[in-house]
């Protein structure tokens, strides 16, 4: 019973030794995990710098006062917006077209056009229109397009109120739904894809590298000159594995806990029963393409196509439930999907959104599909 | 001459004899374009908002018309809206009772939330003018200044992933092709026949290029075929990016080898180096998303300007000298340090 062990101990140390495992399977999801805390973080904090521009080519009051609004909003605002006013100056074409010009140019994400006849018909019509320049499909300039119009939208409403038009607002509750009662931070939407991550790369490209490679350069046929079987291999693979995995959990646990400021508890039975589907997933993902593969770049080729689709398709880091009616197929199939959503659900952070059975379910069809065809596949005594 | 020949044709044998290289070169462009077309091609879609009317529903219908992208669900219930938001089957919810909003959101969509609650902020606005029998004094027209009229942010990332593509093709051409010839012993065997050095470099650089050339030539193409995505191409600036991108990355290959010089590990340094530029280049993450000392590392490196430069030549931005100026840096930089690095690359030690 110790071939097993010892076989692992031997796994391991191995992939302690190669610079690609390292990075892949221990630093990778640790950078990956840092980068997006810290970028969403940041939104999360305010830190998101817009800069606007202001071609005011109104003279009269309102228009002065739209400027001194802004001014006020950007203080109060969720984000950091920059206004640059532009001088005014008595061509107003001329003014509009170098607003334009600088978001063309991406000097600045939008710009707030105000025609030289807002005061006037704003006071004779009861109301005037104004323009928001931007860049459509570029998501800095519509998040700043938006606070552009907000702001207008609240501005209009402060007139309407000093007129008397407007004498009551109406009171509005936020509430939010699913999980646990507190709030939630990107960094812990992210953190259970980040170990699902983890997990499938090394299912996907530690495993098949690791078995073919062996087959490759005959490592195995001499593992069986000994009195080692088969099962032994295997297990002694699996063992190691599982000990990456669980390292990595706990690696990728206290960076998000004691860099980032996560504060989730793992140590839940559901959680734990989901991460222990998710190295089963991965390990039998490994040993399936480690069954149908013939060399070592194959198995790579077809862990490259698996690996992105999988994991985007999967919810890793972002919700994919409003993808396209197309895709909603391939998301149910995805054990990733079932992977990530339960994994949140036994977390607090949401709801289960597919049925638990459903949940389960397809993990384990995956599992047992990929451990059957992969044991009537499997040659481990062959070269590769 | 004779020799840059022959090693350009047994590279290229190496490369279409390689699965791995053949599909990465072929296949990744495919499936990172149907996987990121269909996730950002398509136009903004409906956004689905639930509604539980315990009052008068025509207000808010009315302040709701404002919001064409809307579609909206009614629900008999509190708790049956509270379950489909849950499960994703509507975005956002509304209650109204007569006199008062409430607004449900779900707590696991951390992206999409301060759209939805924006939407919210301003529906309660449409409602308070639609109950006062008042319009909005301030008539806001949103106007599109850039390139393409019909653009998303799947226009501004097919640029970007083929300059991943060359980065990609240029660094390992060198820390990668290179130092795996160093490390199995064939420079050492190579240098030994009559092919100059040089020969050498430029043969694997040429190869390497090409099929970087080729992987974002077929992103493009890609994306185009699928998605119906039209590009407005400058021939020149294109070639100049991509090459700046090529010939940069190479010389970050040479420096990352020059650094790295136990087997195995220059591939893995170069890995860290693509990534990280990756991350910092805004071709996935909008630099606004980022902090200002990461946004202030992005704007040092070069990724970031070699991607608006793409997103320049393909039509989808207007391009700045800035772009231009990193590229030529990015170049010479490239340039500069194959000329200093490139004998000790090629050294069999």
């Amino acid at each position: 019973m110790t071939a097993p062990f010892a076989l692992a101990k031997s796994f391991l140390l191995s992939s302690l030794r190669e610079w690609d495992e390292l990075f892949w399977f221990w630093l990778f999801p640790i950078v990956l995990l840092a980068f997006l805390g810290v970028a969403f973080a940041g939104v999360e904090r305010g830190e998101m710098e817009l800069r606007v521009i202001l071609a005011n080519g109104d003279r009269g009051p309102i228009g002065q006062s739209v400027l001194e609004g802004l001014g006020v909003m950007t203080k109060e605002a969720n984000f950091s917006l920059r206004v640059e006013v532009l001088e005014a100056t008595e061509n107003v074409d001329e003014l509009f077209f170098r607003a334009k010009r600088k978001v063309e140019e991406g000097e600045a994400h939008a710009a707030l056009f105000i025609p030289a006849s807002f005061s006037a018909e704003l006071w004779e019509k009861g109301y005037s229109t104004v323009q928001i320049l931007y860049r459509r499909g570029e998501s800095g300039s519509s998040t700043a397009a938006s606070a552009l119009l907000e702001f207008l939208e609240e501005f209009g409403h402060t007139l309407l109120e000093r007129r008397g038009i407007l004498a009551t607002r109406i009171p509005v509750e936020r509430r939010m739904v699913g999980g646990e009662a507190r709030p939630v931070r990107y960094v812990e939407f992210v953190l259970p894809g980040i170990i699902l991550m983890a997990f499938f790369v090394y299912g996907l490209f530690g495993v098949p590298d690791a078995v073919i490679r062996a087959k490759e350069v005959g490592i195995i046929k001499r593992y069986f000159a000994t009195p080692l079987s088969g099962e032994h291999y295997l297990l002694g693979f699996s063992l190691s594995a599982l000990f990456v995995n669980l390292m990595q959990v706990l690696l990728i646990w206290a960076f998000a806990r004691f860099a980032l400021g996560a504060r989730l508890s793992l140590l839940r039975p559901a959680t734990l029963g989901f991460l222990f589907l998710g190295v089963a997933t991965s390990l039998s993902f490994g040993f399936l393409i480690s069954a149908i593969s013939r060399t070592s770049q194959g198995a790579m080729a077809f862990a490259t196509l698996l690996n992105l689709p999988a994991q985007f398709l999967g919810g890793l880091y972002f919700p994919v439930t409003s993808m396209p009616k197309a895709l909603q197929w391939l998301l149910v199939a995805n054990p990733l999907t079932h992977l990530a959503e339960g994994l949140r659900a036994s977390l607090g952070l949401s709801t289960l959104v597919y049925p638990l059975w459903l949940s389960l379910l397809v993990p384990l069809l995956w599992i047992s599909g990929s451990l059957i065809l992969a044991a009537l596949r499997i040659r481990l005594g062959e070269a590769g | 001459m004779k020799a840059f020949v022959a090693v350009v044709r047994g590279q290229f044998l190496i490369f279409v004899r390689n699965r791995l290289d053949f599909f990465l070169t072929m296949g990744f462009p495919l499936v990172l374009v149907f996987l990121f077309g269909f996730i950002w091609a398509a136009p903004e879609g409906s956004v689905k908002l639930g509604a539980v009317f315990n009052g008068p529903r025509e207000p808010v219908l009315q302040a709701l018309a404002n919001f064409p992208e809307l579609s909206v669900q009614e629900f008999a219930g509190v708790n049956e809206l509270e379950q489909s938001l849950a499960r994703h089957f509507v975005d956002f919810g509304i209650v109204w009772d007569g006199n008062s909003l409430v607004f449900l959101f779900d707590r696991g969509r951390i992206q999409d939330n301060p759209t939805f609650e924006g939407y919210a902020r301003r529906i309660t606005r449409a409602l308070e003018l639609e109950v006062a029998g008042a319009t909005a004094p301030i008539r806001v027209e949103k106007v599109h200044v850039g390139k393409l009229s019909t653009a998303t942010w799947f226009y501004y990332i097919v640029p970007g992933l083929m300059v991943l593509a060359l980065v990609q093709a240029g660094v390992f051409a060198v820390a990668g092709r290179l130092a795996g010839m160093r490390e199995l012993g064939v420079l050492r065997r190579l240098l030994v026949s009559p092919i100059s050095s040089w020969a050498l470099v430029f043969g694997v650089g040429v190869v390497r290029m090409t099929v970087g050339f080729f992987s974002a030539g077929l992103t493009a193409l890609l994306a185009c075929a699928v998605f119906q995505m039209r590009f407005m191409v400058s021939p020149g600036p294109l070639l100049f990016y991509a090459l700046a991108s090529a010939l940069g990355a190479m010389g970050l290959g040479a420096v990352v080898s020059m650094v790295a010089r136990k087997p195995g590990s220059a591939a893995a340094a170069g890995m860290i180096l693509v990534q990280v530029l990756l991350f910092l280049s805004g071709i996935y993450i909008p630099l606004e998303f980022l902090p200002s000392g990461l946004r202030l590392v992005a704007k040092i490196l070069p990724a970031y300007y070699l991607a608006q430069g793409m997103r320049a030549a393909m039509g989808v931005i207007e391009g700045v000298p800035a772009n231009f100026w990193a590229g030529l840096g990015f170049s010479a930089f490239g340039l500069l340090a194959l000329l200093l690095f490139g004998r000790s690359l090629i050294s069999p030690r």
